[in-house]
């Protein structure tokens, strides 16, 4: 997997993400996804749009960075997932910890943006 | 063609060298290891020198793969400077790198991979203690699968619920588990787990969930504190990930009551279980709540079937299903899923029968995650 950051406002990162979020792809982004997401300090927008696949190590990922930015008082917000992540998503119940959006303009109001 | 691609053919450049005995910038010497990972997760391992080492499945081979689908003499496995070379001997079944069957000797760079039969070769190159080292972590993430393995429960294969199940432990250790038991005359348990994570860590997870699953079970059955809304709370109070090294788990927990027929079930970021009845479409079962762990002070969703007669219920983890094919395309749980609608294999041999489907959705060799199916049958 690869993802990019970009700063959006002074409070907030769009994370966009890529390729496939399994074992291999997490094993190598998941000390650089944590430090530049969850050490950042901003609120996240999460762009799943370019991801294929997710696999229980990239939920884990996601889940570590969220708790790190709610306990800093920072949020997580999910736009643009494919059906089949849509589906992992709604197995694990994600939205009751990470809200879940369709389109990129829900994402960002729901951040006030 | 050049090193980029692992096919040697008649490339001048990665003609056989070998050096058996490199030497780092830091002066160490660096040795070459083919490491075979077998459907079990268990390893062989074995430094390669200036002699190419000979593999197949009988004694006489520098290393035997013990299986049907290796050839008595299958590859032979040299030392090449940028790793191993792998030479196919002809075998029936081939040697497949990176989805393909490879015609030429192959090169493998530290870390790649050939697979053989359910077996998959890999190389590994660093200086002496580095190898020692990656020894001694295979021989503790084998130690901790057949532990997990060991709290596993035997199959019940009498009396008016019966189970069996399938268990391929993947290489890192995938974390999955599961157990049944009668609680009392009454009551009939039983769960599965997926840890997400692999490894050590995840297997001592497992370890614990089944050992405290196991005590509550053991002890007289307190009304409503083994419904499966209350066992999955109990378990999300006491693994919150952050607790955990940052783990946590899908679990499917029910609790069958002989007498009224009626099943209670819970799933916590956890894929249906599916009932299946003769003639029927399965049934999925599932509840939608959070993993384990994820969230402190949830309160599960539960719901509950009538269980007709001679009906069963099977569970299996995602590695079943979450695998990418032969032909590169991602599985998912409907591939599974048009399996079970099939008609079940004669008495006996319905989970080898699903077993075959989930390694045919696979690529060859062993399964990437912890693959488990089990199958619970009512009268």
């Amino acid at each position: 997997m690869e993802f990019t950051v970009t700063p959006i406002d002074p409070a907030t990162n769009l994370v966009a993400l890529s390729g496939r979020m399994d074992s291999a792809g997490c094993e190598r982004a998941e000390l650089p996804f944590t430090a530049a997401v969850g050490s950042a300090g901003q609120n996240a927008l999460l762009d799943f749009s370019k991801v294929e696949f997710l696999g229980s190590l990239g939920l884990r990922m996601l889940i570590s960075v969220c708790r790190v930015l709610q306990r800093r008082d920072r949020k997580m917000v999910i736009f643009g997932a494919p059906v089949a992540v849509r589906e992992v998503f709604d197995t694990v119940a994600l939205d009751k910890m990470i809200p879940i959006f369709a389109q990129e303009s829900e994402a960002r109001a729901h951040l006030g943006l | 063609m050049r090193d980029s691609d692992s096919t040697l053919g008649l490339d001048p450049d990665v003609t056989m060298t070998a050096r058996p005995a490199q030497t780092r910038d830091d002066g160490e010497l660096s040795c070459t290891v083919l490491v075979a990972v077998g459907p079990d997760g268990r390893h062989q391992r074995l430094e390669v020198g200036p002699t190419p080492i000979s593999v197949g499945r009988i004694v006489g081979n520098d290393m035997v793969l013990p299986a049907a689908e290796v050839s008595r003499n299958h590859c032979r496995v040299a030392l090449h400077w940028r790793g191993l070379e792998v030479v196919d001997l002809g075998s029936t079944n081939g040697t497949w790198h990176d989805g393909r069957r490879i015609a030429a000797p192959a090169l493998l760079r530290p870390g790649e991979s050939v697979r053989v039969g359910a077996w998959t070769l890999r190389c590994e190159r660093g200086t002496a203690r580095e190898m020692q080292r990656a020894e001694e972590v295979a021989r503790e993430l084998d130690r901790a699968g057949r532990y997990v393995q060991a709290l596993l429960p035997p199959p019940i294969l009498e009396g008016p619920v019966r189970a069996d199940w399938r268990f391929l432990p993947c290489a890192s250790i995938g974390g999955d588990a599961f157990g049944y038991r009668y609680l009392d005359d009454r009551h009939f348990a039983l769960f599965i787990m997926d840890v997400a994570g692999h490894g050590a860590g995840s297997a001592l997870l497992a370890a614990s969930v089944m050992n405290l699953l196991r005590e509550r079970a053991s002890g007289p059955l307190a009304p409503g504190q083994s419904s499966p809304a209350a066992v999955l709370g109990t378990l999300n109070d006491s693994f919150q990930m952050d607790q955990q090294g940052g783990l946590f788990f899908s679990a499917w927990y029910g609790l069958y009551d002989l007498s009224t027929r009626r099943l209670g079930f819970a799933a916590a970021g956890h894929h249906p279980g599916f009932l299946c009845r003769a003639g029927s479409q399965p049934q999925p079962l599932v509840t939608r709540n959070p993993a384990i762990g994820m969230m402190p002070d949830l309160r599960f969703l539960a719901d509950e079937v009538a269980v007709p007669p001679s009906s069963r219920l099977v569970l299996f983890s995602d590695g079943a299903f979450e695998t990418i094919g032969h032909d590169g395309r991602q599985r998912g749980l409907a591939d599974l899923l048009a399996i079970l609608v099939e008609p079940p294999a004669v008495k006996g041999a319905e989970l080898d029968r699903l077993l075959s489907a989930a390694r045919a959705g696979a690529r060859p060799g062993p399964f990437d995650d912890d693959v488990c199916i089990l199958d619970i049958e009512f009268d």
